[in-house]
């Protein structure tokens, strides 16, 4: 039985895109072949800024991202945009790995993130070695704290809007903001990555 | 009044370098830094790390999905998705619990009215998916027969016609009610006929297609093994396997049939299964995923399931893949997939898009457009190739060649080059900063063209650009250079850039 209300209009999001919604809601399996497409970049961008280098699992978060919103877009009211929604059941997923990782006390492999190519080996190090650090300081935040500090000082998003990526009171997301950047910086202070010599 | 300033928490720092803080807070920290040798160490870090922040961000910003559509699509199968769910919105909510106190309240004074025992009052509910198996229903008054789509052909495999004629399998073949296939040894077919809706016959197997139609399936398993997924069946749709002994019925799983002169064993991957003795007691049981229950012949069907390990579960789940298309009908398969074989010399496992369709020679039909081959073999080369399926049935024979040697020249992985240098930064970094004393606006990058040996070590080294323009830097680089040793890299110039830049913080 297909989903037939529609979705109300939001402003700053394009016609199209609420009709590939709208089409995906009623089990157009072409269509939700057309979203898997449109944002597959979007969300593995993301879930490679909230878990991370190195850790070679990125497909199957990115696939168990696509599973999930594959089922629940047909609970998809609308109320807020694609994009925002689509975040939010990313943020959910990568939570859960970070979760279990934490469980499971994964180790992370030493490479950092692929840099850019124009760079020298000895740049491209050093880049490597000092964003290995951030992450090596991510993963000792709490799962929770980790998302709302990349989604705040990577992002740039302001607490306002992570609450409604988190689903949580805006209150909550400064004060997980807080002992975030207190945690992060204070290890950040101490860590030899960040004391480069020669630049 | 700024040197009584406490030293900063490093998030303070972090604040102060982003302009978040009021002037006199800044102030002060300014004079303190001035003062405080370890909050300047601190602030230099913190700096690092919010550049670090900014420069994962632009890194990132370039990551791509290396996932596969044909990948996600079988997951998306796989993980037996519903894309669509039907929530009823808060007005439905409203109307349904109005019409609930209506019907509560009209109930009420009907046993006021009646003074006998009040009817429940309940919504009525209608299951998509009933939870019980219910018996083979009775097809409807013109029930709308299928053809199933040959969807791989693996080896030799005949095809007895329900009007008569025995031919050859072929991977373009579309089966009807009455036909009946038959597989030699180590041979497979599968074929489908709905969403989600196939089977694969295993080898040294017989079945003959009993039935068809949109409403209830039914395939007669005379021997082997027979493999089947069925997609959501609509309430009143059946589908059921028969063997000599046993009648396996089913909604909406994936499981296992095997057959043979002792009786009959059920598989079940996904869902729940209700097996019915033909024969004995007639009595009947349920299996539900994920367990394994062997029925002897001639006698009913007791407890007897156990559990699947999750290797023998997995191990199931590979040999049962079927490579299942996503079906709208069956004219719209046929103009949207092609057929294509693949065959090698020796035989091995194929993979197509990632799912292993076991060993060559294979006929398979797959969705126009690219696809991803895989031949592997033990002690072979694997091979992978990307091939372009058409409307037209495609051909594609490889020869397998054993592992060779490690060619003569093996160049580096960026990874090995990073190392390398990791391992004598130090050095290099020596090299530069003896000259920086002498000259504090020293800045430039030398390339060296470095040759290594058959062995790995450094052979030779040659400058190919220098903006540093400093030769003792220079001759220390190459000196440094010469004692290189590269752990796989053989037979090969290697060009590195070193980057000379004065720390300004």
């Amino acid at each position: 039985m297909a989903n037939t209300d529609k979705l109300p209009f939001i402003e700053g999001q394009a016609p199209e895109v609420t009709a590939l919604v709208e089409r995906c809601r009623r089990g157009d399996k072409e269509a939700l072949g057309e979203f898997y497409r449109a944002y597959r970049h979007d969300v593995a961008r993301n879930l490679h800024r909230v878990l991370g280098p190195g850790r070679g699992d990125l497909d199957d978060v990115l696939q168990e991202v696509f599973i999930e919103v594959f089922r629940s877009i047909g609970r998809f009211r609308g109320d807020s945009k694609v994009s925002t929604w689509l975040y939010r059941v990313c943020v959910n997923v990568a939570l859960q790995r970070l979760r279990k990782r934490r469980r499971l006390n994964e180790v992370t492999s030493d490479a950092g993130p692929e840099v850019r190519d124009d760079a020298t080996p000895q740049r491209t190090l050093e880049t490597r070695e000092r964003m290995a650090a951030v992450y090596r300081i991510l993963d000792e935040l709490a799962p929770k704290k980790r998302v709302v500090f990349i989604l705040h000082e990577i992002e740039g998003r302001e607490p306002k809007e992570i609450a409604g990526i988190v689903g949580a009171p805006v209150l909550t997301v400064r004060t997980r903001l807080h002992y975030a950047r207190k945690e992060f910086f204070a290890r950040a202070a101490k860590e030899q990555a960040f004391a480069g010599e020669v630049r | 009044m700024a040197t009584k300033l406490h030293c900063p928490a490093p998030a303070r720092l972090a604040d102060h370098q982003a302009g978040a803080l009021s002037d006199g807070a800044r102030a002060a920290i300014q004079a303190h830094l001035q003062e405080c040798a370890a909050c300047r160490t601190a602030n230099a870090r913190v700096a690092a790390a919010r550049q670090s922040l900014s420069e994962i961000a632009a890194v990132t910003a370039n990551v791509q999905s290396t996932l596969s559509q044909p990948r996600i699509e079988a997951a998306l199968r796989w993980s037996r998705t519903q894309p669509v769910y039907v929530e009823p919105s808060p007005f439905r909510w409203g109307f349904a619990f109005a019409g609930l106190a209506a019907a509560a309240l009209a109930g009420f004074v009907g046993w006021r009215a009646f003074h006998r025992a009040s009817p429940t009052v309940a919504p009525r509910i209608e299951i998509a998916h009933a939870d019980r198996i219910a018996p083979a229903v009775a097809p409807a008054p013109k029930p709308q027969m299928l053809e199933a789509l040959v969807t791989l052909v693996g080896g030799d495999a005949r095809l007895g016609r329900a009007q008569g004629g025995d031919e050859k399998l072929d991977a373009m073949a579309r089966l009807g009610v009455g036909d009946r296939l038959l597989t030699a040894a180590s041979a497979r077919v599968a074929f489908q006929w709905a969403e989600g809706s196939g089977a694969l016959l295993g080898p040294s197997s017989a079945l003959h297609l009993a039935r068809l139609d949109q409403r209830a399936q039914e395939l007669a398993l005379d021997g082997g093994e027979l493999a089947v997924r069925v997609g959501p069946h609509q309430p009143g749709e059946a589908l059921r396997v028969v063997t000599p002994h046993h009648a396996i019925e089913v909604r909406g799983t994936w499981f296992v049939v095997s057959v043979d002169a002792h009786g009959t064993t059920v598989q079940v991957l996904e869902g729940v299964v209700e097996v019915a003795a033909l024969q004995g007691d007639g009595s009947s049981t349920r299996i539900a995923a994920p367990q394994r229950a062997v029925f002897p012949a001639g006698r009913g069907v007791g407890e007897g399931a156990r559990p699947l390990s999750g290797r023998e579960a997995s191990a199931l789940r590979q040999g049962s893949e079927m490579g299942l298309l996503a079906w709208t009908s069956l004219d719209k398969e046929l103009t949207s997939t092609g057929v294509f074989r693949v065959g090698s010399a020796p035989p091995a496992e194929l993979v197509v898009d990632g799912v292993s369709f076991g060993p060559t020679p294979v006929a398979l039909r797959r969705p126009l457009g690219g696809h991803l081959v895989e031949l592997t073999r033990p002690g072979f080369a694997t091979i992978r190739r990307w091939i372009s399926v058409g409307n037209e049935p495609g051909d594609l024979h490889v020869a397998m060649h054993t592992e060779v040697e490690q060619p003569k020249s093996t160049p580096p992985t960026p990874e090995e080059v990073m190392e390398v240098v990791r391992n004598h930064r130090r050095q290099t970094t020596a090299c530069y900063e003896h000259s920086l004393k002498r000259d504090p606006t020293l800045a430039g990058t030398v390339t060296l063209e470095i040759h290594v040996g058959p062995t790995g070590q450094v052979a030779g080294t040659r400058i190919e650009k220098d903006s540093l323009r400093d030769e003792e830097v220079v001759e220390c680089l190459r000196r440094e250079a010469s004692s290189l040793a590269f752990a796989h890299a053989r037979n090969v110039t290697v060009v590195i850039p070193f980057d000379f830049t004065a720390n300004r913080r």
